[in-house]
């Protein structure tokens, strides 16, 4: 996957368009599954487990995205920060997973690379997957269902008429890495340069609770790195997201991962000023 | 069946033509009909039951089922739920206990501020007896020889002489006590309430499980909850070792960007006793939530633990001994953990519109479920976890535009991944005694208190900078871009949930005679209140009289006036002039919170005699003022 | 040889002839300072509540139980530092506690606050607190408060709706029927709970220090202290004792009395006869007919007991310890053990006999 493409693969009932692009976003090329909002806010990883590939997720009756991993299948299920393996034969698949009525799923697979793709159907019962429909020498890879589909008629858009979108985070020590007490003292900003390089933008201190306030450039990619004391660099950003133009976007964490709710307390950052430091870029 | 709360597709915007308009027209010969064909007029909102807290006697075989919307209690035969009796209590009814004995039925009218004694082999009431302000729970100790009663206006619970009805003292409990549980042993009481317990402005919110020695009838320990704001129905176990609390975390102190991951309210409960200490254990997941947890049931084997959830319309099973093996392993607070509740949540059971009382048989095979605004019981087999019958309760069976404005008001189903509702901040249709940050306006700007809505007809605007002209403005496109941030009402539903506010009635107020004459320090204040001149005879300007800006009959001329109380992060100091009434119950003060009490408004806020002339005011002026204002 | 005899019989004689002191009260003194856990030695009250005991020092509100002190301040939600007044509601077993900075309740371990900004509180001064079934009386600096624990609503007493010319009040004591505010320089004033009328007595030899009509009425107007007990009041002052019955008048004077002085900062009743003096010059304890005296003595700061008969007579009698120091300001019973605060630390009177 190329790191600048961006492949929706389903609209979610909860009106969040789910897509596939590459690990880290902007710049891996690990095929991972986003969510954005419809107005392209909010974009993050679905979950935090960044691992195997993830492939043509879609969402099924139940509330879980089913993927592919290439040559298995897995699902992420609303209970679950990670995700959870499904006992699928090992193959090659390709294209969506769809459920039909009777809830099976209906995929696109082969044995092996001498094969052609044939649409199969599995079921947790069955265990295998049963051949439906295959053509000799035609690799069938993109199935469709027909069906109705309830997810929403409309998507509210609260972007507001601004150029600058407002990042606020919460708490950067709430993160998948560690970082002892205390130690994060400053962020430091970067927008990405035409070349796919980085262009300083400005650096904020980091309370002692963690957060910080910035406002950046809207539409356009930003990364963040945090230093300590002694401007050494704790944990950098390894893509890139953006936030849209008249986005105000608040983080719970640093990639603290969608299973942790915020802290209830006022930020400290807000406490000291309303107003967030300058990472527009245009000065 | 799924247990998706993903928003119903509605009309929707736009989407208008011959086939809405017959669906519309469908919809009014739907619920005329009834009308057409009986010749009556249109149906009484009061013919709904609104069922919110069931008893079940010591023998299993009858179900108290109380009544709210009714006023009455119905009795009905536990198995095949026939009603077999019922008897009229009074206005609001919302607590009800039954004695040791069985012979006793004990109801709290919560707009009376009475406690109705029903002897239950006659279904009469034999007596009334005088409570605190607003009754809610009630709970007779383990001899029967006394009842309390918690209220939910005074903070207080009453501790009733059950011969004479004489309250014997009064304990001080978490502000806006209401819930009410009796230890197996009987040595202790346990209550709960639904406000935070009063502090600083912008503080974390502290609520506290008051812990009552029924030996001496004291207050024995209060169980500090930090973060906790809104505290429902509690359950003790019957060996004594845990109790459950149902609980909401409210996110108020950040701003209200979102509302994925948690955002706006964490649902769950407190794990408290010597077991594993206190420990708060969230029920939602990622993706879903099990909204506004309200009612508690523990099996008599502890084994599992019952909680209603009545904005998601669902019950929550937890089993204990996998909660138990969870919680002992973790070093610190899952409280803010979507992913914990798979360890051990069993399942979550459908039931009907705002589930709220629930109540297990006593050997625990059947859990019975309130569901209050479908008029309906439902029974779930504990063994199976499945819904194994459902009991009409009779009552009107088409949805009014009120009743349906009711349900909205109460589902959390319109929310992103339907994560809360209306209800969550205006707890029973008042409000939550918090302060929030809204988003749209700015990151830690234009802090707010949150109102109590009842009454609210005839005082648009709305907001407290006056920005929506009427509730379908503040109840529409902008509670669904910021508030749910996510496809919210069709004009029909909103048309109805606005029509449902508006006819919240002001609750009773406590402080007006009943003859409505004011006293003497109300009579003085009165005369402050509408006063043109201060002490000195020097007039008051027209704009800053108190009776100018607070005039008519909701104390609001609907204008935007700048009373000098704006805060440097205000985007600006003009406020919609709020309405007064019942103003006396819902601290904190001020468009901010600010004023923790309404003497704060004055001793504190009011330096330059911007909001109204006070400064030249003596104490007992003020005292005077402030006792006046009690009464609107 | 007959005049040293004649001296000695008649020595025996005298001894024979001379009565014996009366028995009054006597303790061993168990004294409490910084030194063994008291936040501060400045103790303004005390308060027994069975096993608990609740001392108001000049830095915090102290609890002792099972022999451990537990202190509360301004940290744990207690309205100043100097606590100067204590009283317990019996029925829901509150602490209300009046410091220099607002009036506390204090509730299974939860404060609440009031002071003159957040609530209908007259003064941030409370000098006294008394409970009253639904009530709380607060004795402050600008008159009279009482609150209605049931509904939240405040009254306040002052010049304009009651007798009071002073608003100083300086302590309360309150029963059932009766309401006493001692108002310092204001004599004291009196609320009758089923009316709600005020009545006020005032010294009838008004402001100057002499004492023209004795046992006509209150002794003096600087009031510190009233006690209401078995519908007697007694009343403490800078310038000596009353005893009030409702009729008749008795007033106590160092010179006709065993009162060590006549600068009084408590008087606590035991019931119509009895009484405790907490002076400047000692511990008073009053039978109705003699007087004893506890302190460490005023010279060499060695323990002594004294005891005043009803004639006049006066007897040393010896004592081990002695309350900490002579300066007492409040004092509240532990059955028949006494518990007292003074300048200099808390003393709890162990009783011997």
């Amino acid at each position: 996957m190329h790191q600048e493409n961006a492949l929706p693969s389903d609209v979610l009932r909860d009106g969040r368009i789910l897509f596939e692009a590459g690990y880290p976003l902007g710049t891996g090329e690990t095929p991972e599954l986003y969510t954005v909002y419809p107005d392209g806010s909010g974009v993050e990883a679905y979950r935090c487990d960044h691992a195997r590939f993830r492939y043509g997720g879609r969402q099924i009756s139940s509330g879980d995205i089913v993927f592919s991993h290439g040559y298995s299948l897995a699902r992420f299920t609303s209970a679950s920060a990670k995700e959870v393996a499904v006992a699928t034969p090992r193959g090659e698949y390709t294209g969506d997973i769809l459920e039909t009525a009777d809830g099976a799923w209906l995929v696109s697979w082969r044995g092996g690379s001498s094969s052609v793709f044939e649409l199969r159907l599995w079921t947790p019962e069955s265990g295998g997957l049963d051949k439906l429909f295959a053509e000799a020498g035609t690799n069938l890879v993109q199935p469709s269902l027909v069906t109705a589909r309830s997810t929403l008629n409309h998507f509210p858009s609260g972007l507001h008429e601004w150029p600058t979108a407002n990042l606020l985070m919460l708490n950067s020590y709430t993160s998948k890495y560690s970082f002892a007490k205390g130690s994060i003292k400053t962020v430091r900003g970067y927008a990405q340069t035409a070349d796919g390089g980085r262009r300083f933008l400005g650096t904020s201190p980091v309370e002692k609770d963690g957060s910080f306030f910035v406002q950046v450039k809207g539409d356009a990619p930003v990364q963040f790195e945090l230093l300590d004391a002694t401007n050494r660099v704790l944990q950098k950003q390894k893509g890139w997201f953006w936030a849209r133009r008249g986005e105000q976007r608040v983080c719970v964490g640093c990639h603290a991962g969608p299973e942790h709710s915020p802290e209830n307390a006022v930020p400290a950052t807000l406490e000291r000023t309303v107003i967030p430091a300058d990472f527009t870029g245009t000065k | 069946m799924s247990l998706g709360h993903w928003a119903e597709t509605g009309s929707g915007a736009g989407s208008g033509g011959a086939k809405e308009k017959s669906k519309l027209a469908l919809f009014i010969i739907a619920a005329l009909l009834p009308f057409l064909v009986a010749g009556s007029a249109t149906p009484r909102e009061q013919n709904y039951l609104s069922p919110s807290e069931i008893v079940v006697s010591a023998d299993g075989s009858k179900l108290y089922v109380l009544c709210e919307r009714g006023e009455m209690v119905l009795v009905m035969d536990a198995l095949s739920g026939e009603v077999k009796g019922r008897v009229a209590v009074g206005r609001m009814p919302r607590g009800i206990a039954l004695s040791p004995d069985g012979c006793t039925l004990y109801v709290t009218n919560s707009w009376d501020d009475t406690l109705s004694v029903i002897d239950t082999p006659k279904l009469a009431v034999t007596s009334t007896w005088p409570t605190g302000f607003e009754p809610w729970g009630v709970q007779p100790d383990r001899s029967g020889a006394f009842i309390y009663v918690a209220n939910r206006l005074s903070n207080s619970i009453s501790v009733i002489n059950a011969v004479s009805g004489v309250e014997n003292r009064r304990l001080r409990a978490g502000r806006g006590v209401s819930f009410l549980a009796l230890s197996a042993d009987g040595r202790r009481i346990y209550a709960t309430h639904v406000f935070p317990n009063f502090s600083t402005n912008r503080a974390v919110p502290e609520s506290e499980i008051t812990v009552i020695d029924t030996e001496r009838q004291m207050v024995a320990d209060r169980i500090s909850l930090r973060n906790v704001a809104g505290i429902f129905h509690l359950a003790i176990s019957r060996d004594g070792n845990f109790g459950v609390a149902a609980h909401l975390r409210p996110k108020n102190l950040i701003p209200l960007a979102h509302v994925e991951h948690g955002w706006a309210f964490g649902d769950g409960f407190t794990f408290f006793g010597p077991v594993i200490g206190n420990v708060q254990v969230p029920i939602d997941e990622l993706e879903r939530y099990f909204t506004m947890p309200y009612g508690a049931a523990i099996l008599p084997d502890g084994s599992h633990i019952y909680l209603s959830d009545a904005g998601s319309d669902t019950v929550t099973v937890i089993d204990t001994p996998r909660l138990l093996g969870y919680a002992k392993k973790q070093k610190k607070s899952f409280a803010n953990d979507l992913s914990t509740s798979a360890h051990y949540t069993t399942t979550q059971i459908e039931v009907g519109s705002n589930p709220r009382g629930i109540a297990l048989s006593p050997n625990g095979s059947r859990l019975y479920v309130a569901n209050r605004l479908d008029d309906s019981i439902t029974v779930i087999d504990t063994e199976s976890n499945r819904v194994k019958a459902t009991f009409d309760l009779g009552g009107v069976r088409i949805e009014t535009p009120l009743r349906h404005g009711e349900r909205l008001f109460n589902s959390t189903r319109f929310a992103f991944q339907g994560q809360f509702g209306c209800a969550n901040c205006h707890i029973d249709g008042t409000f939550d005694g918090m302060t929030w940050d809204l988003e749209p306006d700015g990151f830690g700007k234009d802090i707010v208190d949150n109102r109590n809505i009842e009454d609210l007809r005839g005082t648009e605007p709305f907001k407290w900078n006056g920005g929506n002209p009427d509730l379908a403005t503040e109840c529409g496109p902008r509670t669904e871009k910021f508030f749910f941030r996510s496809q919210g009402y069709s004009a029909q539903e909103l048309a109805d949930l606005v029509k449902f506010i508006e006819s919240l009635p002001a609750r009773p107020n406590r402080y007006r005679q009943p003859d409505g004459e004011l006293t003497p320090a109300q009579e003085r204040g009165k005369a402050i209140f509408f006063r043109t001149v201060d002490r000195n005879g020097k007039p008051i300007p027209e704009a800053n009289q108190c009776a100018f800006c607070h005039s008519g009959p909701k104390y609001t001329n609907r204008t935007k006036v700048n009373v000098g109380s704006g805060r440097l992060t205000d985007r600006s100091p003009t406020l919609d002039v709020p309405h007064l009434v019942n103003v006396w119950m819902t601290a904190p003060y001020m468009h901010d919170g600010a004023a923790r009490s309404l003497e704060e408004i004055w001793t504190i806020y009011n330096p330059n005699d911007t909001h109204g002339v006070s400064n030249d005011l003596t104490k007992d002026e003020l005292n005077d003022l402030i006792e006046y204002l009690r009464t609107l | 040889m007959k005049s040293r005899t004649l001296a000695v019989l008649l020595l025996l004689c005298a001894s024979a002839l001379a009565a014996p002191a009366p028995e009054m009260p006597r303790y061993r003194w168990e004294n409490f300072t910084t030194a063994n856990g008291l936040p501060n030695n400045h103790v303004f009250c005390v308060l027994v509540n069975g096993d608990r005991i609740w001392a108001g020092t000049d830095d915090g509100l102290a609890e002792y139980e099972n022999r451990v002190w537990r202190v509360f301040r301004q940290s744990e939600g207690l309205a100043h530092r100097a606590v100067l007044s204590l009283a317990l509601d019996p029925r829901s077993g509150d602490l209300w506690v009046g410091t220099m900075g607002g009036l506390n309740r204090l509730s299974a371990g939860k404060f609440e606050s009031f002071t003159q900004l957040n609530s209908g509180l007259s003064n941030d001064v409370v000098y006294g607190v008394a409970v009253q079934g639904d009530f709380v009386w607060a004795a402050t600096a600008a008159g009279g408060s009482r609150l209605n624990t049931r509904t939240g609503q405040w009254s306040l007493f002052n010049e304009r709706n009651s007798p009071m010319h002073e608003i100083w009040t300086y302590a309360v004591s309150a029963a059932e029927d009766k309401v006493y505010y001692a108002v310092w320089g204001g004599g004291v004033v009196e609320y009758d709970v089923k009316s709600g009328h005020w009545k006020d007595y005032r010294d009838p030899d008004g402001e100057n220090e002499l004492v023209l009509f004795k046992d006509q009425g209150l002794i003096h107007d600087i009031t510190t202290s009233v006690s209401y007990v078995d519908k007697i009041l007694w009343v403490a002052t800078y310038f000596g004792a009353s005893r009030y019955d409702g009729r008749n008048w008795k007033n106590y004077l160092t010179k006709d009395s065993g009162l060590p002085s006549n600068f009084m900062n408590q008087v606590k009743a035991v019931d119509g006869s009895h009484a405790w003096f907490s002076t400047d010059k000692g511990l008073a304890y009053f039978d109705g007919k003699n007087w004893a005296v506890y302190r460490p003595a005023l010279d060499d700061k060695k323990p002594e007991m004294i005891v005043h008969d009803e004639n006049g007579e006066t007897y040393n009698i010896a004592a081990d310890s002695a309350p900490a120091h002579n300066y007492v300001l409040g004092v509240d019973f532990q059955g028949i053990d006494i518990w007292v605060a003074t300048a200099k630390g808390l003393s709890h009177g162990i009783r011997l006999q």
